[in-house]
């Protein structure tokens, strides 16, 4: 691969020693891509920080990138637990500890501590914008429902992404990286809660590539489930929706193999997920939820309570937290409690509980694999833990 | 002998071989504060690992750099194919890495030389040629006589050491010798595969050819012959390889 003066300085060690390594990263990822050059990001998220995936030898590795400073505006994924209130989720203060030594060397290479997975809704990235992120689901969202441009990066490509500004030109960075390789339709019309179920079911049935969907509705939040749901079980970087997607139009030829779902079809594989009807949590924010989300489960709360022995736990970003806040006090009337900072995948939360009540396809495939989980409509759980008031 | 590879991070490494048959995950497959391979029981440190192709999350780069950092880390990682996870984790953890190597090759215990992008195995490939001779859908197997002097009472192809002779010569030569024919039709010329037999490594040059007839003339090096349909070969008592010199030619698997 191709580098530029600048880049040649860094592999060098003239910006120090995370720069040099940061800028190897760059340089062998795109040897091995085959790409010809690098090209320029606008920001970066960065994923893979919470002291639950880190652990001490990550810290040790993130230790070596402390002399170095973001280039571009860097943003972090969610962490172990929330700020305010620690102690809900851990009572490991060795845990506590080495979460906040990860955050301070976040903050003195200058990434910013916005702490959630929806970093679009911080940012939001335009059409054709190259960017470098690593959170699976917004990586999704970003190629899929805007239209910038995002490989499937790591936490550790992401970070040297953030350090050099820069990232190897391949994959969905060029426009033949982007087309559809499989054709999807449905036999029904799919409503918000069918997308978290159908990029479950896909992205284990197809593993990797790039889906056209036929017949989805262009309900920002049900894109975002769809898109998190495939890219967690599968590798599945983007998708196009037809008549959605930015460069829909420009995705497909006509030897397209094509799956038709069907409702029953989703619904058994749905009912396979499932090992209790009875949670005695729910959990919703898996990504975390958006002002119009959360302003909906305020409606659904109104004149309502949680129920004795359940609880229902709400995950967000603190800037969605401050734009919402009137519906949040609602939400917490009933006795709902909301987060930011964290969520039921990236912290200890899960270990607490016995049944798990989730709506999100992502949350399912991970924390489906060390807890039982019940698999539902958000309506469907909410009825499940709130009496009338 | 010595095999090429496409570099990751290079280096100068020596040391014994620990092979894992089929897809490694770093996240999962082993544990770094101990060094111990889960399936195999076996630990990593200091060894050169081998396994077929990477898979899994992209978490697993940690899990390479925390193998060095627990004192873990093998000295080497090869593979057939590598992805991103193997290229972040050996640049971060140091380790020397190469892909794009016929895996096939090695086995535990093995002592193996690294120079950059090329790896020295103590050991020489035999050359030989096998040819699966097909009529009517039916392929051709052979049960080898106590004259031959390996895999003596085993069902295999027409088979025999390549000689100094062109591989299409030799598989020729041998099937005139083994079965009276005279002019085979060549179906798929198919390279080369290496499959290792304890001590033993073969390099097997592999074609597939067609016949007009079922009847033929064995020689001493068989005692006896059959017709069979590709799918009934897991029935028998092959030669090793057999099954993947078949599913090779005709594309199939069984």
């Amino acid at each position: 691969m191709f580098l530029n003066k600048e880049e040649e300085l860094m592999l060098q060690g003239e910006y120090g020693s995370g720069a040099k390594i940061a800028m190897e990263i760059i340089l062998k990822l795109g040897d091995y891509y085959n790409a010809e050059n690098t090209i320029e990001i606008k920001n970066v998220q960065i994923s893979g920080i919470s002291y639950k995936n880190l652990g001490e030898y990550g810290l040790d590795l993130l230790k070596k990138f402390s002399d170095s400073k973001v280039r571009v505006p860097s943003f972090l994924n969610p962490i172990g637990f929330d700020l305010d209130f620690p102690t809900f989720f851990t009572d490991d203060n060795n845990f506590i500890k080495g979460q906040m030594e990860i955050l301070n060397i976040f903050r003195s290479i200058g990434a910013q501590q916005t702490l959630t997975c929806t970093p679009y809704y911080i940012i939001e990235p335009k059409f054709g914008d190259h960017i470098a992120w690593a959170e699976s689901s917004a990586i999704v969202y970003a190629n899929s429902v805007l239209g910038a441009r995002t490989n499937r990066e790591s936490g550790i490509s992401a970070l040297a992404s953030a350090i050099t500004g820069r990232a190897a030109n391949y994959g969905l960075h060029l426009n033949e990286g982007r087309k559809a390789t499989i054709k999807i339709n449905f036999d029904f019309k799919p409503e918000y809660f069918d997308y978290a179920v159908t990029g479950l079911y896909l992205g284990s049935k197809i593993k990797n590539g790039i889906p056209y969907f036929q017949g989805l509705e262009n309900n920002k939040d049900a894109l975002k489930s769809l898109g998190a749901a495939l890219n967690s079980s599968g590798s599945i970087p983007m998708f196009h929706a037809e008549g959605i997607t930015p460069e829909y139009f420009s995705a497909i030829s006509d030897s397209l193999e094509i799956i038709t779902l069907s409702r029953t079809e989703l619904e058994d594989f749905r009912k396979s997920l499932i090992y209790s009807v009875d949670p005695d949590v729910v959990m919703l924010g898996c990504p975390h939820l958006s002002k119009e989300e959360i302003k909906n489960i305020a409606i659904f709360l109104k004149n309502k309570k949680i129920k004795h022995g359940k609880e229902l736990l709400l995950f967000t970003s603190r800037k969605i937290k401050d734009e919402a806040l009137d519906y949040i006090n609602e939400i917490k009337h009933s006795g709902a409690r909301v987060f930011t900072d964290t969520c039921m995948v990236v912290s200890p939360v899960q270990e607490k509980y016995s049944v798990i009540g989730l709506n999100s396809g992502k949350a399912t495939y991970y924390v489906g694999r060390d807890k039982k989980i019940f698999f539902a409509d958000i309506k469907t759980l909410l009825e499940m833990v709130t009496d009338e008031n | 002998m010595k095999i090429n590879g496409k570099v990751i991070f290079p280096g100068n490494v020596s040391g014994e071989v620990l092979k894992y048959d089929g897809n490694f995950s770093f996240l999962g497959g082993v544990d770094p504060k101990t060094g111990i391979v889960k399936k195999l029981n076996k630990s990593i440190k200091d060894k050169i690992f081998v396994f077929d192709s990477s898979a899994g999350s992209t978490v697993g780069s940690y899990i390479i750099y925390g193998l060095k950092f627990y004192n873990n880390a093998p000295k080497a990682i090869i593979c057939k194919k590598a992805d991103e996870t193997i290229v972040t984790g050996s640049v971060l953890a140091k380790i020397v890495t190469i892909e794009n190597v016929d895996v096939e090759i090695f086995q535990d215990g093995d002592f193996v030389q690294i120079n950059n992008d090329e790896i020295t195995l103590d050991i020489e490939p035999t050359e030989v040629v096998t040819s699966i001779l097909m009529h009517d859908e039916k392929i051709l197997i052979l049960k080898r006589s106590d004259k031959v002097s390996t895999y003596k009472g085993k069902w295999a192809g027409v088979s025999g050491y390549k000689e100094n002779l062109p591989p299409r010569d030799a598989a020729k030569k041998e099937i005139v010798e083994e079965t009276g024919i005279e002019y085979p039709k060549l179906l798929k010329e198919n390279g080369f595969m290496y499959l290792r037999d304890g001590k033993r490594l073969w390099k097997i040059y592999i074609f597939l050819w067609e016949i007009d007839s079922e009847n033929i003339n064995i020689d001493w090096e068989h005692t006896t012959y059959k017709w069979i349909k590709p799918e009934e070969i897991k029935n028998f008592e092959t030669v090793p390889g057999l099954k993947d010199v078949l599913e090779k030619l005709i594309d199939r698997k069984f």
